[in-house]
């Protein structure tokens, strides 16, 4: 009776969310303790509120939240207005009881650009080095550049390294608002970062990989041809313009997407065969005809299956919208909490 | 390896540190190492046993923790107070928002009974049958229509009946004569040729129709640009909940 008692106890703590106490009086072998994590991602000017519980076995989607904001808060070039976006992002966390999660914030994978270079290639790995900063798609002044991997795990024996461009507006605005948000902040990354670490790890890193992120107005890709070169490409078209439940129109989509990669593999003479991963909150407006349409591609959800769940508390249009975009902030959590 | 994380050390924000996790950090795994920490039965009873010694001997501390609930309770309080505040200038807000779009309704429904009305109309007159005047206003019309014979007005006054947006219980005809001194003067609506010699003045009323019944007719009009505009401005009124 009192082992029932102090089981009851337990769950108790584990539910108020207090780790340490609970982990005190933790009686079986099995990890039951998470820590809750506020993921905000945004997409032009679509912004979305994940909580995701994680421990170090599992990580699990807990609430979510979306909202559409206008112009005149998020522009394209960054937020426009930080004091209400703040508040929004404000209420949101306390609306799902995340006022004292760390944050982290992604962004759209269209907003950066990436390319890797082979070590020879460049003099000095130095910020101003005019042959790395020719590659950024943003204005000079404007760009702000980062190494990957960075100075700290740059092993001299490596021979290529990569090289993230991010528009300094965007990134400053941002930066600005969580100062508001004030809340203890994990990154700002583009949601293409995490699959860059899961395109790594032991498991994938003798493959060379396609991840294809779909949104509403473009599909990003990135490519990794090698053990560690990754470039991303921009296709202009998203999948609203194919948003339907045909399965007709899911194959034009899916047909048109084969023809852009073809391209682009003949444009920058990448050969061999790769393996072809999906997902993006675009796919969200496919619904069912999806899944048959696939073909030679994979679902990053179906690769990740076993690392996370989706809790039954996740209200369905959140759950039908998001589905394909969940995968995503998962590696990407999972790669800061593996760092 | 590091993702790519574009928060520079100078950016002032507060940083999450992984050491620091309760879950992730290294406090989690030195106490899973010490060989006192995973005494799992010894601890919690020692814990349990701690407190009520420390609450019998220092009742104050009791005192002071219940102050400090107190303390916590009115901050919550006040708290709810400036949500409750928020609500309601959020809710004066979404009303004169609505006060706003129920003027736009009116720009869309003012023109909404003649419209259909003489939509249908164009279409409906019968071969034989002239109109010499047609007068409407926003609920009733008033016509004068001529033909050679009077089948072919029946029909008129018949297919003005079936019209949909036409009240068939109020269409009326006022006169109807071949022969035009047959008809007052007064009545303005007299066949002046030999070959159209019957003549009939009609009156009647249109029934209520809502920005719904424009939206099917402005689609069978194939007027898509008034029918995009009417269906989005219903589709945002029915998610609003109406005016």
């Amino acid at each position: 009776m009192i082992r029932q008692y102090l089981h009851k106890v337990k769950r108790r703590l584990a539910d108020v969310q207090l780790p340490q106490i609970s982990n005190r009086l933790d009686f079986s072998a099995d990890q039951k303790v998470f820590e809750v994590f506020a993921v905000l991602s945004c997409f032009d000017q679509h912004l979305v509120l994940t909580s995701i519980k994680a421990n170090e076995s599992m990580m699990i989607v807990d609430d979510c939240l979306s909202i559409d904001l206008p112009t005149h808060l998020i522009g394209d070039s960054g937020v426009e207005n930080t004091e209400e976006v703040a508040q929004i992002v404000l209420d949101l966390m306390e609306v799902m009881g995340l006022s004292s999660s760390p944050l982290l914030l992604l962004l759209s994978s269209s907003k950066f650009s990436h390319c890797s270079f082979s070590v020879d290639q460049i003099s000095s790995w130095d910020l101003n080095d005019p042959k790395v900063r020719a590659k950024s798609p943003f204005l000079a002044d404007q760009t702000l550049i980062g190494f990957y991997p960075d100075d700290e795990f740059f092993a001299q024996d490596q021979h290529i390294r990569g090289v993230g461009y991010a528009n300094s507006r965007l990134i400053h605005s941002w930066t600005n608002t969580l100062q508001l948000v004030d809340q203890p902040v994990m990154g700002i990354s583009p949601i293409y970062s995490g699959i860059m670490n899961w395109a790594q790890n032991p498991i994938n890193s003798l493959k060379n990989i396609v991840f294809c992120d779909v949104e509403p107005n473009c599909c990003n890709l990135l490519i990794k041809s090698s053990l560690s070169e990754f470039h991303s490409f921009q296709l202009p078209f998203g999948s609203s313009l194919y948003a339907s439940q045909l399965n007709r129109l899911v194959d034009q989509f899916l047909k048109r997407l084969e023809s852009g990669l073809d391209v682009i593999k003949d444009d920058q003479s990448f050969e061999g065969g790769f393996q072809r991963v999906i997902s993006g909150y675009g796919l969200g407006e496919f619904g069912s005809p999806l899944a048959s349409s696939l073909g030679s591609w994979s679902l990053l959800s179906s690769l990740i299956l076993k690392d996370f769940q989706v809790s039954n508390n996740l209200k369905p249009q959140e759950l039908s919208r998001h589905q394909y975009l969940f995968p995503q902030l998962i590696v990407c959590l999972s790669a800061y909490l593996k760092s | 390896m590091n993702p790519i994380n574009y928060i520079s050390p100078q950016s002032g924000l507060s940083l999450w540190r992984k050491q620091d996790s309760p879950v992730f950090g290294d406090a989690v795994d030195k106490a899973r190492t010490n060989p006192l920490l995973q005494q799992r039965y010894v601890i919690p009873w020692m814990i349990a046993g701690l407190t009520v010694v420390l609450s019998w001997a220092f009742p104050f501390v009791n005192n002071r923790f219940a102050i400090a609930q107190i303390s916590n309770l009115e901050f919550e309080h006040s708290q709810f107070l400036q949500l409750t505040a928020r609500i309601s200038a959020k809710e004066n807000e979404f009303d004169q928002q609505k006060s706003d779009i129920k003027n736009f309704s009116v720009l869309f429904t003012s023109a909404a009974f003649p419209y259909p009305f003489t939509f249908n109309l164009q279409r409906s007159i019968p071969a034989k049958v002239n109109l010499n005047s047609f007068v409407l206003d926003n609920s009733s019309f008033n016509l004068c229509a001529f033909s050679s014979d009077y089948e072919s007005l029946e029909d008129f006054i018949d297919l003005l009946k079936a019209l949909p947006g036409v009240d068939p219980n109020t269409v009326r005809f006022t006169s109807m004569a071949s022969d035009p001194s047959a008809m007052g003067s007064s009545s303005g609506c007299q066949s002046l040729s030999t070959l159209q010699p019957v003549s009939a003045s009609l009156r009647g009323q249109f029934l209520p129709v809502t920005t719904y019944d424009l939206e099917d007719l402005y689609s069978s009009a194939s007027d898509y640009g008034q029918y995009n505009k009417l269906r989005l401005y219903n589709s945002l009124l029915k998610k609003i909940g109406g005016v």
